[in-house]
């Protein structure tokens, strides 16, 4: 294990040496992205996406409860990961780790600090709104979870439709109007190997990379950032990559739309 | 004064316990007193793995082809090899001070100068505390070896042997040095204690 | 996020409720060596929050699994007690956030600390959080970093972290509960300042780039007074020493 771990090393940072990435990319540039939505129909709304070989389905189901004391007049939006065993050689059955429990902040927060959903429109009548539940099932792990998880995410909340309400119950059958999506935020996810600045990492670059920094923005404000790994970074490093992270977000707000 | 991580020590690259080397230069990398004038460094608290030159304290735990291995407390192994002019015949259970010539690969510690020391007990007391019980200028350690009227030896591993009628008094300065390092006048303290146990003991002999 | 039903005003007449301005820091008290059987301790308190760090090791890794030949590893754990807020009783256990800030939190010390110096070690890092209004996870760290130096860890820096924040249109630091609840930016770093490298970085909300930097660099400001504190709560522990 040990000496394959320096193998990769030695491969990947070759080829940053030469000022190239092993798959051929820009150091600032995303591998492919397919997104396959309304795959799931028990689900009021999914999106399915492949970003090289990661793969992370994100599903939407809407409840009905009660909202939060605190929050009267309010729905809710609650977002879970979960990192299937077979996704990696290296996951395993067990309780979330603190990495698919980081995974599901992150992801939360940028869409959550954006106003994607406005909670108040969840809101149905006293005592009564929808609770919109995303669950992020990565299914095969090739680095970059976050942006492929944070993309899926907004991709399944623009599928999703809502389901009828009548006479207090809601009727899981009948599909009734788009959930109503505010904003589109879209996330970028840098790091750092040695002091080479990537865009979008794979699993390989992953386990060679000293600092990790994912940006999300919505065009305009910076909603979320989250730094990762050991590694640190200075200001100048970061105010280079919120340059690139607001370059991106044109590109990836169509991808989210489908346009 | 008082010197915290991260402060420069010089600007040239000195190898010093409490210490460490970036870009040339030399940070301080654990709390140290920095005496200006006799440019004397000590260290407050902390030991890292031993450094070349310092005593250590360990058990043999056996021997193959000329190489002794030695259980170093928290360190694991230490290796003290046979050469032309040095021949050993220690035996398995045998403690013995040695002395760091290197460290390999940064962990394996290679040993010489080894003494086994007979008799005794060894105390493995808290890493961080070692250099407040040697204390300044071995202030400490001295004091307590004279009046309990002991051996002692102080293994920067963590192990130190003591050899003597009163090692439990010995035992109870440790521990007195473990729980307070922080507490101001520490040295007269654990120098009242042993007064204090020492007077205990001689009435309980009458 | 609270709901915006009941937002409260959290400016006044140019200040914040409390009275601070909006660079300007709560008060901030640390005390280092506190506790007799952690190798490292400190108690800190900062506004309203009132934290213990506590630091055990080096020692040997306590399991055969996780250790590493090479260097120490690090276990973190910053937790609240359940009598800590106010408002509610919380539940003893870690939950989801408290996990998060533990493994950011781990990647800051695994940043700074020496682990070389002890192969096959282990070092347990704890910050509890006792009574908590607001910016915690930098209170932890920042009282964490302290214990760390009273128990003699080798590290290569002394760090600190604090929270940026943004309320209307104005940055400020240091952002406690209310304005925490209700602002429209929040933002905790953990900085080494030897280099100004930023070891932790947490952002959620809305700022523009010229509010982002405004924040880092008024967060950076104001690291240079919590620095100070940290090293004087380290010369008072040992100042006896010293004057021998």
């Amino acid at each position: 294990m040990e000496i394959a771990d320096a193998l990769k090393e030695s491969y990947i940072k070759g080829f940053l040496n030469e000022g190239k990435r092993a798959d051929s990319r820009g150091m600032l540039e995303f591998r492919d992205i397919r997104i396959k939505r309304g795959t799931i129909d028990h689900a009021e709304g999914s999106a399915e996406i492949e970003l090289g070989g990661t793969k992370v389905l994100a599903a939407v189901k809407l409840v009905l409860e009660s909202p939060m004391e605190d929050t009267p007049d309010q729905g809710n939006l609650i977002i879970n990961a979960e990192l299937l065993p077979f996704a990696s050689a290296e996951y395993e059955t067990g309780p979330p780790t603190p990495e698919s429990i980081e995974f599901a902040r992150v992801v939360d927060r940028g869409i959550r600090a954006g106003n994607c959903i406005d909670l108040k429109s969840l809101f149905i009548e006293e005592g009564k709104a929808w609770t919109v539940f995303v669950d992020l099932y990565v299914l095969n792990y090739d680095g970059n979870l976050l942006d492929a998880g944070e993309i899926a995410a907004m991709s399944a909340l623009l599928d999703t439709k809502v389901p009828k309400y009548e006479d207090g119950k809601a009727i899981m059958k009948e599909r009734v109007k788009k959930l109503k999506v505010d904003n589109i935020v879209a996330s970028t996810t840098f790091g750092k190997i040695d002091n080479y600045l990537l865009l979008d990492m794979d699993g390989n670059e992953e386990k060679v990379a000293n600092a990790r920094i994912t940006i999300a923005t919505d065009g305009e404000n910076i909603r979320a950032m989250q730094k990762g790994l050991n590694g640190s970074f200075d200001k100048s490093e970061i105010e280079k990559l919120l340059d690139n992270s607001f370059e991106h977000y044109g590109k990836l707000k169509k991808i989210i739309q489908n346009e | 004064m008082l010197m915290i991580p991260g402060e420069k020590l010089f600007d040239e690259p000195k190898k010093m316990n409490g210490t460490y080397v970036e870009n040339g230069a030399t940070y301080v990398s654990t709390v140290a007193i920095f005496d200006n004038e006799r440019k004397n460094f000590a260290v407050l608290e902390g030991g890292g793995m031993p450094r070349v030159e310092d005593i250590v304290i360990g058990t043999v735990s056996g021997s193959r082809n000329r190489v002794y291995n030695i259980e170093l407390s928290y360190f694991g192994k230490g290796l003290l090899i046979e050469g032309k002019y040095e021949k050993y015949s220690f035996n398995e259970g045998d403690i013995i001070s040695a002395r760091v010539k290197d460290i390999e690969y940064g962990k394996t510690v290679i040993l010489v100068q080894p003494r086994t020391l007979i008799g005794g007990t060894i105390i493995n007391m808290k890493l961080a505390r070692i250099p407040r019980f040697i204390g300044r200028e071995n202030t400490m350690v001295n004091m307590v070896s004279e009046l309990t009227k002991t051996k002692i030896i102080v293994g920067k591993n963590g192990s130190v042997w003591v050899k003597g009628e009163n090692e439990d008094i010995v035992m109870s300065a440790i521990e007195m040095v473990e729980k307070e390092s922080h507490v101001s006048g520490l040295t007269d303290k654990v120098k009242e204690m042993i007064e204090k146990k020492l007077m205990q003991k001689e009435k309980n002999k009458v | 996020m609270a709901s915006s039903l009941n937002k409260p005003e959290l400016l006044k007449n140019g200040k914040r409720l409390d009275g601070r301005d909006f660079n300007q820091l709560r008060n901030l008290k640390i005390e280092a060596g506190v506790l007799k059987n952690a190798d490292g301790s400190a108690y800190l308190e900062w506004g309203n929050n009132k934290v213990i760090a506590a630091v055990f090791g080096p020692k040997e890794a306590t399991s055969k699994h996780f250790a590493d030949p090479n260097k120490a590893i690090i276990k973190c754990r910053y937790a609240m007690a359940p009598f800590s807020s106010l408002e509610e009783h919380g539940r003893t256990g870690p939950n989801r956030r408290a996990t998060e800030i533990s493994k950011v939190a781990k990647e800051v010390f695994e940043n700074v600390i020496l682990l070389n110096e002890f192969p096959g070690g282990e070092i347990d890092i704890y910050m509890e959080i006792l009574q908590s209004d607001g910016g915690t996870r930098a209170a932890g760290i920042t009282a964490a970093a302290v214990a760390l130096a009273n128990a003699g860890i080798p590290m290569k820096d002394l760090i600190y972290a604090v929270s940026a924040g943004r309320i209307d249109e104005h940055i400020v630091v240091d952002v406690d509960m209310l304005e925490d609840n209700y602002s429209d930016a929040d933002m905790p770093i953990a900085v080494s300042p030897r280099n100004n490298n930023i070891l932790l970085l947490q952002m959620d909300g809305g700022f523009t780039r010229k509010q982002f930097d405004e924040a880092i660099e008024m967060a950076l400001e104001s690291g240079k007074e919590i620095h100070k504190i940290q090293k004087d709560a380290l010369e008072r522990c040992y100042k006896n020493i010293n004057e021998k």
